[in-house]
C-alpha cells in the first residue's frame, strides 16, 4: 500500500519536527519546526482522506492550514517582540512565567 | 362600630404635609413654611374636634373605626384599621391642640434658622406618628407609632446637627428606647402568640377568658413604656434630650410623645388589670420616678433640665395612677400636665429667647420686671405644677394620690406626698432664681456654651418676643388654670371605655385630710425653698457663684449615667474589644487567611511544574502524546 508510506513520512516528519521543538534553542527555529509538525498532520489527514474515499480528511487539512497561519502570524508577532526587547533570543531566557 | 373618613384623614394630613415641607425645605420661604406647616397641624385639631363631634353623636358606647387592611396568615384573620374611642380622642385632642399651639409658637422661636424647613417638617412628622399611636387599634399600629415617634424624636433633639452634645443626646434617647422596644416587642410576640389576634379587643377578651399571660405581658410592655415615658430606671435620655430646641422640648419631651407609655398602659388595661403584680410593678415605677425625678430637679442649674426631671417626676404620677387603676386620674394628669408644662417650657423658651441662649438659671435673676408677660404666664404654670387649688394640677394630682389611697397603697402615696412636696420646694427654687431678686450685673458669657448656630441666631442680646410666641403661652397659661374644671368631665366621659372590659372602679376624691396633708406637704415644700433661695434666702448667693456643672448625689440624678457607664457601656466596649482584637482578627480573620494560606502553599508545592522554560513545556506534551500512544497501541 502506497499510503503506508506517506504515513510513516508523516510520523518522521513529525518526529522530527518534535526533536526541533525540544532540541533547538532559537525561537525561530522552533516555530519552523511548529510548521512542521503542521504539515506532517496534514500529511496524514489527507492520506486517510484517500484511504477511506471522501473528503473529511481533506477539509480538516484546510482547516489546520488556516489555523496554522493564524499561529504563524501571532508567533512571529512574539518573536518579533522578543527580538526588540533583548538583542539576543534563546527561549530559555524566556522565562518569567516561572512559578 | 361607625366607619368614619376623617381618621385616615387626621393620620395622613400631617405626614403628606411633612413629606412636602420636606421636599421644598430650601426653597419655599419661611414664612410660607412656617404658617403652612402650622396650618395644616390647625386643619388636623378642627378634623379631630369634627371627630370628636362624630363620636358625641353615637352615644356612650360608640366607637369611630375605619379599617385599612384585611389579611390571613395561616388561616387566621388579622385586621389592621385605626379607632376612636374616648381614650384615644382625648389624647388625639391634645396632641393636635397642644401641638397646633406650639407650631404656632416655632414660627417665631426658629425664625431665622437655617434649618428651618427640615424643623417643620420633622414636627409634622410627629405629630402624624403620635396619632398614629394613638390610633391604631391593634398592637401593629401601636409599634408602628410608637417607632415613628422615637425616629422623630431622634431629629428633633438632633436638630441642631453641628452640634456635638446634640448628636450625642439623640443616639442616646434612641438607644434607650430602642431596649425598650425590644421588651414591648418581645410582650406583643408573646400576646399574639398567646390569643392569637393583633387586634387589641381580640387580645383583651383572651385575656379575659385566660389571664395566664397577662403579668409577662404587662411587664414587658412596661419595660417599653418606661424607655418612652422617661421611668425609672430607663429615664437617663430625657434630660439630655433638651439639646432639642425648646419648642421640641415642650412638644415631645413634655406634653405629648412621652406619655406615651401612659398611654399604651390606660390602653391596655384589660391586661394590667388581670395581673395583680403587673399593677404593682408600673405603680412603685410610678411613684419612684416621681420622687426621684423631683429630687433630681432640686439640684439643676439649666433651666430645662429642671424641667425635664419634672416631666419625669410628673408622669411618674401618671403611671402611678395606672397602676393603682385611675386610668382616669391617669388620662386627666396627662392632660392638664400638657398644659401646664407645655406653658412652662414654652415660656423658659422666651426667656431663653430673650437672653441670648442663656439657660442657666444662675445667670438669671430679677427678671420680674424685664419680662412681666413670662413672669406672670411661667408663675401660673409653677402655680399648677405644684398643684395649687384652683389651678388644673392642683386637681389631677389630687385625683391620683387620693386614688392610691384609696386603694390601699399607703406607701405609694406617702412616696406620692413626699414628691409632692419636693416639686413644690424645686419649682419655688427655679421661679425664685429666675424672675425674683435683683437682676444680675452684666450676664456674663460664662454659662452654658450653645451651639455656634443657636448663639448666632440668640446671640443679639435682649429679643423682642413676637406675638407668636407669646399667644400660645398665653393660652396654654389660661388653660392651667381653667383645666382644673375637666375634673368633672374626665370620668364620665371615659367611663364607657374602662367599662367595656370591666375595669376596676377606682374611688378618686380624696379624704379631707389627706388633702390638707398633699397642701401642707406643698406649702413645706415652698416655705423650705423660699428660705433657701428666696430674695434674701440663705443659699442664694452661694448658688448663684457656684459655677460648673451640678454635682453630688441629687446633681447628678443618683449617678445613674455613671452606673450605666460602668455597668452597661464599659461591659459593651469591653467585649466590643474582645470581639475586635481576639474574636475577629484571630477567629474570622484566622480562618479565611488560613484558607488563603492553604492555598497559597499549595500553589507553591505545584509551582515546580511551571518552570518557564518553553521547552520544558513541550517535552511534557510529548511525554503525554507518548503515553496516549502507549496507551492507545497495548490496551485498547
Amino acid at each position: 500500500m502506497v499510503e503506508n508510506g506517506y504515513l510513516a513520512l508523516a510520523a518522521v516528519l513529525f518526529a522530527l519536527g518534535g526533536v526541533g521543538v525540544l532540541l533547538r534553542r532559537s525561537p525561530l527555529i522552533s516555530l519552523m519546526c511548529v510548521e512542521l509538525m503542521w504539515n506532517a498532520a496534514n500529511l496524514a489527514f489527507v492520506t486517510f482522506a484517500r484511504m477511506h474515499g471522501n473528503m473529511d480528511g481533506q477539509v480538516f487539512a484546510f482547516l489546520t492550514i488556516t489555523v496554522a497561519a493564524a499561529e504563524a502570524a501571532i508567533g512571529l508577532a512574539l518573536i518579533v517582540l522578543l527580538f526588540r526587547r533583548r538583542e539576543h533570543v534563546d527561549v530559555d531566557d524566556v522565562h518569567s512565567l516561572r512559578g | 362600630m361607625y366607619e368614619s373618613m376623617l381618621l385616615p384623614l387626621i393620620v395622613a394630613l400631617p405626614l403628606a404635609s411633612a413629606a412636602v415641607l420636606a421636599a421644598f425645605r430650601n426653597r419655599w420661604p419661611h414664612r410660607v413654611i412656617g404658617w403652612a406647616g402650622t396650618g395644616v397641624v390647625f386643619v388636623t385639631f378642627l378634623l379631630s374636634l369634627a371627630a370628636f363631634a362624630q363620636l358625641r353623636g353615637l352615644g356612650g358606647e360608640g366607637v369611630l373605626r375605619w379599617v385599612f387592611s384585611r389579611w390571613e396568615i395561616g388561616g387566621r384573620p388579622y385586621e389592621w384599621g385605626l379607632v376612636l374611642d374616648p381614650l384615644s380622642m382625648w389624647w388625639l385632642l391634645v396632641v393636635t391642640g397642644v401641638g397646633f399651639l406650639i407650631h404656632l409658637y416655632s414660627i417665631g422661636y426658629m425664625a431665622g434658622d437655617e434649618s428651618y424647613g427640615r424643623f417643620f417638617a420633622c414636627l409634622n412628622y410627629f405629630v402624624f406618628a403620635m396619632s398614629l399611636l394613638v390610633m391604631a387599634d391593634n398592637f401593629l399600629g401601636l409599634v408602628m407609632g410608637w417607632t415613628n415617634v422615637g425616629l422623630a424624636s431622634y431629629m428633633l433633639i438632633g436638630f441642631y446637627i453641628r452640634k456635638p452634645s446634640a448628636n450625642a443626646a439623640q443616639m442616646k434617647a434612641y438607644l434607650t428606647n430602642m431596649v425598650g422596644e425590644v421588651f414591648m416587642l418581645a410582650g406583643i410576640a408573646v400576646a399574639v402568640i398567646r390569643y392569637g389576634s393583633i387586634t387589641f379587643d381580640a387580645v383583651f377578651q383572651g385575656v379575659q377568658a385566660d389571664p395566664g399571660w397577662a403579668t409577662a405581658i404587662g411587664l414587658l410592655i412596661l419595660g417599653g413604656a418606661a424607655a418612652k415615658s422617661a421611668q425609672l430606671p430607663l429615664h437617663i435620655w430625657l434630660p439630655d434630650a433638651m439639646e432639642g430646641p425648646t419648642p421640641v422640648s415642650a412638644m415631645l419631651h413634655a406634653a405629648t410623645m412621652v406619655t406615651a407609655g401612659v398611654y399604651a398602659v390606660a390602653r391596655l388595661y384589660p391586661i394590667y388589670q388581670a395581673s395583680e403584680t403587673a399593677m404593682t410593678a408600673v405603680a412603685t415605677v410610678g411613684a419612684l420616678s416621681a420622687l426621684a425625678g423631683a429630687l433630681a430637679a432640686t439640684r439643676q442649674y439649666d433651666i430645662k433640665k429642671v424641667l425635664a426631671y419634672s416631666t419625669m417626676s410628673q408622669i411618674g404620677y401618671m403611671f402611678l395612677a395606672n397602676g393603682v387603676g385611675a386610668h382616669g386620674a391617669a388620662a386627666f394628669h396627662f392632660l392638664t400636665h400638657a398644659f401646664f408644662k407645655a406653658a412652662l417650657f414654652l415660656c423658659a423658651g422666651i426667656i431663653i429667647h430673650e437672653l441670648g441662649g442663656q439657660q442657666d438659671i444662675r445667670r438669671m435673676g430679677g427678671l420680674r420686671e424685664k419680662m412681666p408677660f413670662a413672669f406672670w404666664t411661667f408663675l401660673v404654670g409653677v402655680l399648677a405644677l405644684i398643684g395649687l387649688p384652683p389651678f388644673a394640677g392642683f386637681f389631677s394630682k389630687d385625683e391620683i394620690l387620693a386614688a392610691a389611697l384609696n386603694e390601699g397603697h399607703y406607701f405609694l402615696f406617702a412616696l406620692g406626698v413626699v414628691a409632692a412636696g419636693l416639686t413644690a420646694f424645686y419649682n419655688t427654687r427655679l421661679f425664685s432664681l429666675v424672675f425674683l431678686g435683683d437682676p444680675l450685673e452684666a450676664p456674663a458669657k460664662s454659662g452654658k456654651r450653645k451651639h455656634r448656630r443657636e448663639e448666632e441666631h440668640h446671640d443679639h442680646g435682649h429679643h423682642e418676643t413676637p406675638w407668636v410666641m407669646k399667644a400660645p403661652v398665653a393660652v396654654l397659661a389660661a388653660l392651667s388654670v381653667v383645666g382644673g374644671a375637666f375634673v368633672l368631665a374626665v370620668d364620665p366621659y371615659l367611663h364607657p371605655v374602662f367599662a367595656r372590659f370591666d375595669a376596676r372602679e377606682v374611688h378618686v376624691h380624696a379624704p379631707v385630710w389627706a388633702m390638707a396633708l398633699i397642701l401642707g406637704v406643698a406649702a413645706l415644700g415652698i416655705w423650705a425653698a423660699w428660705a433657701l433661695y428666696g430674695p434674701r434666702g440663705s443659699r442664694r448667693q452661694a448658688e448663684q457663684r457656684s459655677v460648673g456643672a451640678p454635682a453630688g448625689l441629687l446633681g447628678r440624678a443618683f449617678y445613674f449615667d455613671e452606673i450605666y457607664e460602668l455597668f452597661v457601656y464599659q461591659p459593651v466596649l469591653a467585649l466590643a474589644d474582645l470581639v475586635g482584637h481576639y474574636a475577629d482578627p484571630r477567629g474570622v480573620d484566622g480562618l479565611v487567611n488560613g484558607l488563603a494560606r492553604m492555598a497559597y502553599g499549595l500553589g507553591g508545592r505545584l509551582g515546580w511544574l511551571h518552570s518557564g522554560y518553553v521547552r520544558r513545556y513541550g517535552l511534557t506534551l510529548v511525554i503525554g502524546l507518548v503515553a496516549v500512544l502507549i496507551y492507545f497501541a497495548f490496551y485498547v
